[in-house]
């Protein structure tokens, strides 16, 4: 049987049965959660999902059926058609974990991923979090994906000039996965 | 003998490798001594290295002993001259977070079992065995003394859904 896909994302102040009031609505229109991430951001919670059905309901009629969630949760939601080939992820070609932290500034995320991008590296998993301390930290922690022809070291120099930029920190780590 | 403050990261002791201590010197007991004092400032503080104090030199002071978490298996209060893990093996998953970076935590993969090797304050070697919570403590303080903090060694999960290729 054909199957329908959507990506939706849903942000919202947090509460006790948000999760709740979000599947019931999917589990209501007959419609399973295919891929997901949901996390607390601050004290919003954010939820990412990858959705799929086998009825080939239109995005407005899709949008409808939260609009009792939205209006009692006060949640954005948003809701696009995406197609079966953006479903599954790519396999990797050779993943390194990454840290970059230092002193809080305007810049950290964006001349980290400009340099991964000018280099044809792609970001698969990204975090980041500023501490609430006396003197804020900022972290952001990644799983990036090398391109085939790049060894440690290339990452490793590019790395360097970009943090050298913006007075951080960093380290790379391979990641392996062992198979027991 | 007395208290210390906190180095708190971006400050760039924190990224330096220390120095061994050659001989156990009037400079090195205060270091050691002020270690064990800072340490037991902090009630939920079970390990500490030099380089926290502002001290670019290898010594650390643990004591897994006060926390239900080290009751299992412990060798009590450790003040530890140029210390050094000689074996491992097994690795466990651990949510550490650090005195001098507040506010942080994140999951890190150690060794669940270590062999320390070190020097007391009489200049006496000593090895011994560990595993656990204790030994995850010991390699904390440890990569402290090479400027390595519990960040550079942070797994994110995301990865946990990609096989293995083959090799």
């Amino acid at each position: 049987m054909a199957k329908y896909f959507y990506a939706l994302t849903v942000i919202s102040r947090d509460r006790v049965g948000m999760v709740a009031a979000i599947s019931e609505v999917l589990y209501e229109k007959g419609i399973s959660v295919e891929d997901s991430v949901s996390t607390l951001l601050g004290n919003q919670f954010t939820m990412t999902l990858i959705v799929s059905s086998e009825k080939n309901y239109g995005v407005l009629e899709l949008k409808k059926a939260f609009a009792k969630a939205r209006k009692n949760l006060e949640l954005s939601v948003s809701l696009r058609r995406i197609e079966k080939e953006e479903v599954k992820t790519k396999e990797p070609e050779n993943l390194y974990s990454v840290s970059v932290y230092g002193e809080d500034r305007v810049g950290i995320v964006y001349f980290v991923s400009k340099a991964f991008a000018e280099n044809g590296i792609n970001i698969v998993d990204l975090r980041t979090r500023l501490t609430k301390a006396d003197s804020p930290v900022y972290v952001m922690i990644m799983d990036i994906d090398l391109p085939r022809d790049m060894n440690e070291e290339k990452l490793k120099s590019i790395l360097d000039s970009a943090c050298k930029k913006i007075n951080v920190d960093y380290s790379v780590r391979k990641i392996e996965t062992y198979e027991l | 003998m007395s208290v210390r403050d906190i180095v708190l990261y971006p400050d760039r002791r924190l990224k330096e490798i220390c120095v061994e201590i050659k001989s156990i010197d009037e400079y090195a007991l205060s270091v050691a001594n002020d270690l064990r004092d800072t340490l037991h400032n902090y009630s939920h503080t079970v390990g500490i290295a030099a380089p926290q104090v502002g001290e670019l030199v290898r010594i650390v002071a643990i004591d897994v002993s006060k926390t239900k978490k080290g009751q299992k298996l412990n060798h009590g209060e450790l003040v530890m001259i140029n210390p050094e893990i000689v074996e491992w093996s097994s690795i466990i998953k651990t949510r550490e977070g650090c005195l001098s970076i507040p506010d942080y935590t994140g999951n890190v993969n150690r060794a669940r079992k270590v062999t320390v090797r070190y020097y007391d304050l009489d200049g006496n070697e000593h090895r011994f065995d560990t595993e656990g919570f204790e030994a995850v403590v010991l390699q904390h303080e440890i990569d402290h003394l090479d400027g390595i903090l519990f960040i550079d060694r942070i797994i994110s999960r995301r990865t946990d859904l990609f096989r293995r290729k083959n090799y």
